[in-house]
């Protein structure tokens, strides 16, 4: 049962100074302390905006990339010989990185971690050192060749739709056909053929992106699947 | 290239194009050359799917693969049946669809034919009629599939007087290619296509004219890989997962509750708006568009994450109910 506490006086003083004030104080202390007076109209939302801060400050230490590295390193780079660790240190920081900018991009931050733990989990699961250390050069490059592909997929699009000239396209595709080739070295040093063959056209795909670009000749057949379905649109 | 309407026409041809001087083809340190007309693997090569690439001293020496590239092929099917010269006419075909390189065995120049395992376009639309027969006639379109050198042909036909030429460009950086398209056609290669190419491919062609400029690029990749395996799994197939991130994401929205009649009738019948859109916004924590936006920057955990299923107790009701109780009391 909620206790009535006296009728209190019309605040009229909005300043520091004045018994006013200090009663506004202890209507506070009093609330915080749960001593049931009714907050003044507006906290609710002051405290659910309050909660929510706190809630996504809260999330945002998640992102913190030296916590996410002490968490996942003993789980990916045990057994490992030291330059071997060395090399998977390296791996979990890139991809810890990658994390952290996918993550941080959502206003739910944690959501989306639990969910790259979760499937970054289920990767390593039964794998022996030396297999875990190069499920991190495919999680690495895999991350890396889906993030040019998002841009070049971008960029094709806008120039289907003529939101940009020929000019900037390819101004915009070269660097970008730069990265593929980087990246080209990249998967062709993984192990497991399946991933590879699953990432080279990934790679490939970007790539043709790209050469469309700059050439405004060949596309991939995705951008071909773009292109139709915005002729097809009514 | 795939186009609606169409008829399957096989060729088999070019076979002495490449082969008898033992070149290499494919990617740079590719581990097999052509002698005669089979394909001979190399000690320091492993299986790439049905490719093969330099993986280093995998392979024991001497081992060969299970399966062995024959000579190059031109596959082709088309609608009009105007095939190019050469090809041959569709009276001609084998009646029964066949898995190449599995059950085509019955054909003279069997030995011609490549190894590699892929269903070609009559066996896909069984494969899909059988699946899907029931919510929309499947067409075959016009697809076409090229052997390795006629592949490269076609791409030097149109990069090959520039710095992009085959040569110059896609071997020594990305060693080969899978496919590309130009001016509407696509083109397949087939020393790179996985058992299910076609029937992927067919798929994409036979999606309601809505879907893909809904749904956009990647959440149509992941469908159209999940109708592929499901249909492959009914026919008992063995099944190959080609994207699984996409398919991942749709595996997580049918997770959350989503019937699967409304990704196959949204697929291939339309109304992917109601179908799709407005069952995430009303069922999961993120809206159709949160999710659009993550997959096209292929931000598969955020996709995933938006398609759990909505919390009731945060739903904008009990938020508001919970707002109504902290003001003034319960």
């Amino acid at each position: 049962m909620r206790r009535r506490l006296p009728k209190m006086p019309k605040r009229t003083s909005t300043g520091p100074e004045g018994g006013h004030f200090l009663l506004r104080v202890g209507m506070l202390w009093a609330v915080i302390l749960g001593h049931g007076i009714g907050p003044p109209p507006g906290y609710a939302q002051t405290r659910q905006t309050l909660a929510s801060k706190e809630a996504t400050m809260s999330s945002r230490s998640a992102l913190d990339p030296d916590k996410l590295l002490s968490e996942l390193s003993p789980l990916w780079l045990a057994g490992l010989s030291a330059a071997d660790a060395e090399v998977g240190k390296k791996l979990l920081r890139d991809m810890v990185t990658d994390w952290v900018r996918e993550a941080g991009a959502d206003r739910e931050p944690q959501d989306v971690l639990d969910i790259l733990k979760r499937d970054l989990e289920a990767r390593r699961e039964g794998k022996a050192p030396a297999q875990r250390l190069e499920t991190l050069h495919e999680v690495v490059a895999e991350r890396s060749i889906n993030q040019l592909s998002a841009e070049t997929f971008a960029l094709g699009k806008r120039l289907v739709d003529h939101a940009i000239d020929a000019a900037e396209g390819r101004t915009r595709g070269e660097p970008l056909l730069a990265r593929a080739r980087a990246l080209a070295a990249v998967t062709q040093g993984l192990h497991n053929p399946e991933v590879e063959k699953r990432l080279h056209r990934a790679l490939t795909e970007a790539m043709m992106d790209a050469l469309y670009a700059v050439e405004g000749k060949a596309m991939s057949l995705r951008l071909n699947r773009y292109q139709t379905s915005r002729q097809n649109k009514p | 290239m795939l186009s609606k309407n169409s008829d399957c026409v096989n060729e088999v041809g070019a076979v002495e194009e490449v082969g008898k001087d033992g070149r290499k083809i494919s990617r740079p340190g590719r581990p097999f050359t052509r002698k005669g007309k089979k394909e001979v693997w190399a000690d320091n090569a492993t299986r790439h799917g049905d490719q093969a690439f330099h993986r280093g001293p995998v392979v024991p020496a001497g081992l060969k693969p299970t399966a062995e590239l024959a000579a190059p092929v031109v596959s082709h099917w088309s609608e009009q049946g105007h095939a190019a010269p050469g090809v041959m006419p569709p009276a001609e075909q084998a009646s029964a669809p066949m898995t190449k390189g599995e059950d085509d065995t019955t054909k003279k120049d069997d030995k011609k034919k490549p190894k590699r395992p892929y269903l070609d376009g009559d066996a896909s639309q069984k494969l899909l009629s059988d699946a899907y027969g029931d919510v929309k006639a499947i067409s075959k379109g016009k697809v076409e599939v090229l052997e390795q050198a006629a592949f490269q042909v076609a791409y030097d036909k149109i990069y090959g007087k520039t710095e992009y030429s085959w040569d110059a460009y896609i071997k020594p950086t990305v060693g080969n290619l899978e496919g590309f398209a130009h001016e509407g056609t696509n083109y397949i290669n087939e020393n790179m296509v996985s058992l299910d190419t076609v029937p992927h491919e067919m798929l994409h062609n036979n999606a309601a004219a809505d879907w893909t400029a809904f749904v956009g690029s990647e959440f149509n990749e992941g469908t159209t890989e999940w109708l592929t395996i499901r249909a492959m799994k009914k026919a008992g197939k063995t099944l190959t997962h080609s994207y699984p991130e996409q398919e991942g994401v749709v595996r997580e929205l049918i997770a959350a509750g989503l019937p699967a009649d409304n990704l196959i009738t949204a697929y291939l019948k339309g109304g992917a708006a109601k179908l799709i859109g407005a069952w995430v916004d009303e069922h999961c924590k993120g809206t159709w568009a949160e999710v659009l936006v993550a997959m096209e920057a292929k931000n598969f955990a955020t996709a995933k994450a938006k398609l759990k299923k909505k919390n009731r107790t945060g739903d904008a009701k009990t938020v508001a109910k919970d707002a109504k109780t902290d003001e003034h009391g319960p």
